[in-house]
């Protein structure tokens, strides 16, 4: 006889899960980096510049990622419960692990982000075209690798945990509870990028002349706000019933 | 290892209408119990508040003494196997990748067993759930169940989707593995004539409530089953439930509900006429009849 023995429960189904979410999340940023790059060559390699900012590392960050993002994560706990709690894994387990896969989600494509803004300035440095951004961020350059990381990582957990909690209000309320929920749960969602400042928010930020928080404040804030929402979280899975017919 | 089961004014709501209610007993453990019950009598909900799938809306339950909903000593020893892959998304894995999730995750797997319990039904690992036909999918939740060796195994209908042969493959292991591996194992299913020699104890839930909960024997001997010439059955039958009646040519076999007394059976006897055991699957049907609630 042979037996196995179990460790972390929570750590497993994070091995078990993240390996699919990591490919899909692969496959997308390829496209998506591809997509920018062939954009940027255009514009900046054959000569079609415009007045428009010139960073397209910054492009592609404020855009498509965190949507993707925020939408993988929707069905992280109908996927959890579905698959996992029939194996005999707590509620509280299946938090740790969503927790897990969205802060690491988050800190993979921050760094990725982080890594393509490193590329774009290794590429532009010395064509004399500057670097130019369209909306503010906590950094100043594309060098500053920490700041570019630690901006893309909280508005990425943001995000993420956001999906996670509409999936999570779905789940638990159902379809018109969850539609009376979106609207507090996408505010809620936001307030990280408020807070910090920073992309289309820090513009109309600038547009209305409000002086956005100092970093010093902002980052603890955006954090504790995601901190906030992964709270909701577990509140929400923590007594969620797995729904399947009855006999 | 065994954990013991018990319930106390049990209640479960789902959406406002009540799924059981009320509902005492106490299954001591390392025992083969049968859970029967029409369509939307209450056992799978039952079955989930046992697998920690639901929170009870009141009552107690425990598991080996304790509460077993969100604990992390009593989830993984409590297997609940059900007929229902497809619904839970699952069927977008491969076979193999499903049992080695099973493996990672039920701390007393055994994977020997289990890889024998793949070549007995013949399950092909690298296909997906998807492909699998009904029997094979339900051959799979099948091997989770035994192969886990959880001190609570739970086969809700898991084993319908097989064609008979295989069920009587699964009704002959799950009896010999009880044996080498005694355990709490419950089985929930309608197909009560095929599983009832399993049985040391059935439950019986109709609309919420528990109707029965016995000793299978005993059960048994609520009723008893009277086979001879038409007349002589005929005549024995007067003031009896008669719960089942069968004629071929002359002879007459009817099953009734109640003492039939000493005096009554020699006189069954007298006339050649046979007592024999009631089957459960008449009894069932018989208290959970309709015009009787």
């Amino acid at each position: 006889m042979t037996t196995t023995t179990r460790r972390s429960p929570a750590l497993t189904v994070t091995r078990l899960v993240a390996p699919t979410m990591l490919w899909i999340s692969a496959l997308y940023l390829a496209i998506a980096i591809a997509v920018f790059t062939v954009i940027a060559y255009v514009e900046l390699g054959l000569g079609e510049r415009t007045d428009e900012s010139t960073s397209h590392a910054e492009l592609l960050a404020n855009s498509s990622p965190r949507f993707f993002l925020g939408s993988l994560a929707l069905i992280v706990t109908s996927t959890l419960l579905a698959h996992y709690l029939p194996m005999g894994v707590t509620r509280r387990q299946l938090f740790w692990a969503g927790t897990t896969l969205a802060l690491g989600g988050a800190a993979v494509a921050a760094a990725v982000i982080a890594g393509l803004f490193l590329v774009e300035w290794f590429v532009l440095d010395g064509t004399g075209i500057p670097i130019t951004y369209r909306t503010p961020h906590l950094f100043d350059g594309s060098t500053q690798v920490g700041t570019v990381f630690l901006e893309h990582f909280i508005a990425l957990a943001a995000f993420m945990v956001l999906g996670w909690l509409i999936g999570s209000v779905f789940g638990r309320y159902g379809g018109w509870g969850g539609l009376g929920l979106l609207l507090p749960c996408l505010l809620l969602g936001l307030l990280p990028e408020a807070l910090l400042g920073v992309g289309w928010v820090g513009q109309a930020y600038d547009a209305l002349g409000i002086e956005p928080l100092p970093t010093a404040a902002s980052v603890p804030l955006g954090i504790a706000a995601v901190a906030v929402m992964l709270l909701l979280n577990h509140r929400l899975m923590r007594d969620m019933p797995l729904r399947r017919p009855t006999s | 290892m065994t954990y013991s089961i018990e319930a106390r004014d049990l209640r479960l709501d789902y959406r406002g209408s009540p799924a059981l209610r009320g509902i005492d007993f106490r299954l001591a453990g390392g025992g083969i119990y049968g859970l029967i019950g029409r369509n939307g009598s209450g056992k799978t909900s039952l079955l989930s508040l046992v697998a920690s799938l639901a929170k009870p809306t009141a009552g107690t339950l425990l598991v080996d003494g304790e509460d077993p909903f969100e604990n992390p000593r009593i989830m993984p020893d409590v297997c609940l196997v059900q007929d229902r892959i497809k619904d839970s998304g699952d069927e977008i894995w491969k076979v193999g990748s499903f049992l080695r999730t099973a493996a990672a995750l039920r701390p007393r797997w055994d994977q020997e067993y289990a890889d024998r319990l793949v070549d007995l039904f013949e399950l092909p690992r690298r296909k997906r759930i998807s492909s699998l036909s009904l029997g094979k999918r339900s051959a799979l939740n099948i091997i989770v169940g035994l192969a886990s060796r959880a001190p609570v195994t739970i086969f809700d209908e898991a084993y319908v989707g097989l064609d008979a042969p295989s069920r009587y493959a699964f009704y002959d292991e799950v009896l010999a593995d009880y044996m080498a591996h005694p355990r709490t194992v419950i089985m929930s299913s309608h197909l009560v004539e095929e599983v009832d020699s399993l049985f040391e104890e059935v439950l019986i839930l109709d609309e919420g409530r528990l109707l029965v909960h016995e000793d299978t024997d005993d059960l048994r001997s609520r009723g008893v089953s009277l086979t001879g010439p038409a007349q002589a059955v005929d005549d024995l039958r007067h003031g009896l439930t008669v719960l089942n009646e069968q004629v071929l040519g002359g002879t007459k076999s009817i099953t009734v509900y109640g003492d039939l007394d000493e005096d009554a059976l020699s006189r069954a006897r007298a006339a050649g006429v046979e007592a024999g055991p009631v089957r459960l699957q008449d009894l069932f049907v018989h208290l959970t009849r309709k015009d009787r609630r």
